[in-house]
């Protein structure tokens, strides 16, 4: 899975942030604000990749429990779902 | 074409109806002999030249087509087999063109008004402004933004500090321009105020921004960082190139350091005007 095309990420004041642009601007009128392991899960997504590759990647970093890890990945995949910004079957 | 100075930008503007400007627009106009570095013209008719480049936008019936020149935003029937709005920017939007067909009929007055809004907008987040959705009121020389969703009341609050205060003009009702300066922000008048046609030509240091929501129980609180961003994000006039997101994140960047931002949820009591107040003039003993 990797994130759709028309969507950039920034730092803003302290504060990651997606915003659409393009075609994608006209579908979704908001933005998105991500949090630190939000932003490293973003940034995996932009190159690809799937629930196992990204639970291990914030295990890495964040030094959590499986479990947490993989919690906080669904929890973060069901949002990107609900504003329809990922695609799926690559 | 008349020539028109709005936020500091000079623009060159053909039109065809007075209907939304009124009297009002001339307040914003300068001689014909200065130079301008924009232009918007708009043309009523029905021969539209034709489409060249790529389809890189679709959104139910509009398509944006993009080339090397530049790029038309292009407006179809509910049918689809006809073209009703055709709007050419150049590509530095040094040049922008919009051609609305006749069939549009009496809400040609209002195509045009919104179509150039938008045209202006676009050329004023170039310029480094950010037109933002509000009513903008100016109080004893310092302007007071009041920013939220359609119908939540921002013109309302705007003439609670009319009828309570005196000094309290209007700046503009809908589409008030930020400028970041030296000293802070300013807010500026432009002639697209929504429905109303309160705007004046003017230019005021930006005191606050409140951020309003509908409420029983009057209630308020600061905004942090994150917090101005994204209400700002939600309010602002947004573009679709990448370029300009970047522009407007810069610009936003200052206003969240500089201005002090509010979310207040409130009725349009009496009681809701003096906690604003007090809110914003916390030293004052109005």
């Amino acid at each position: 899975m990797k994130i759709k095309e028309g969507y950039v990420l920034r730092t803003v004041a302290g504060e990651h942030i997606v915003v659409p642009i393009g075609n994608e601007a006209v579908n979704f009128n908001g933005i998105l604000t991500l949090n630190n392991s939000g932003k490293l899960l973003w940034e995996a997504l932009i190159a690809g990749s799937d629930i196992k590759g990204l639970t291990t990647k914030l295990m890495e970093i964040f030094v959590v429990e499986e479990t947490v890890a993989y919690h906080d990945v669904l929890a973060f995949i069901s949002k990107l779902r609900t504003h329809n910004i990922l695609i799926e079957n690559d | 074409m008349k020539n028109f100075e709005i936020a500091h930008i000079k623009l060159g503007m053909e039109y065809h109806f007075d209907d939304f400007f009124h009297d009002k627009i001339f307040e914003y106009q300068i001689a014909d002999n200065i130079n301008v570095d924009y232009q918007i013209k708009v043309i009523i008719s029905d021969i539209f030249p034709a489409i060249n480049g790529d389809e890189t936008i679709v959104f139910r019936t509009r398509r944006i087509y993009e080339s090397a020149s530049g790029s038309k935003l292009v407006v179809y029937s509910e049918t689809g087999n006809q073209i009703k709005q055709m709007i050419s920017t150049s590509v530095n939007l040094r040049k922008i063109t919009i051609q609305l067909s006749p069939e549009y009929g009496k809400r040609l007055p209002e195509i045009e008004y919104l179509a150039t809004g938008m045209a202006f907008f676009g050329i004023a987040i170039n310029e480094g402004c950010v037109p933002i959705h509000a009513s903008a009121i100016s109080y004893n020389g310092q302007a007071i933004i009041f920013s939220a969703p359609s119908q939540t009341g921002k013109s309302t609050h705007a003439s609670l500090w009319k009828k309570y205060l005196d000094d309290v003009d209007i700046i503009n009702d809908d589409k008030p321009i930020i400028r970041i300066n030296d000293s802070g922000a300013v807010v500026y008048g432009t002639p697209w105020s929504g429905k109303t046609a309160q705007n004046v030509n003017r230019c005021v240091p930006l005191k606050a921004i409140v951020f309003l929501h509908q409420a029983v129980q009057n209630h308020w609180n600061y905004l942090s960082k994150p917090q101005k961003l994204t209400h700002l994000f939600r309010n602002v006039y947004r573009p679709r190139q990448e370029d300009a997101i970047d522009s407007l994140i810069t610009v936003l960047e200052q206003l969240i350091d500089k201005i002090p931002m509010y979310e207040i949820h409130t009725d349009i009591s009496k009681s809701a005007f003096d906690m604003i107040y007090h809110v914003i003039y916390p030293e004052d003993e109005q």
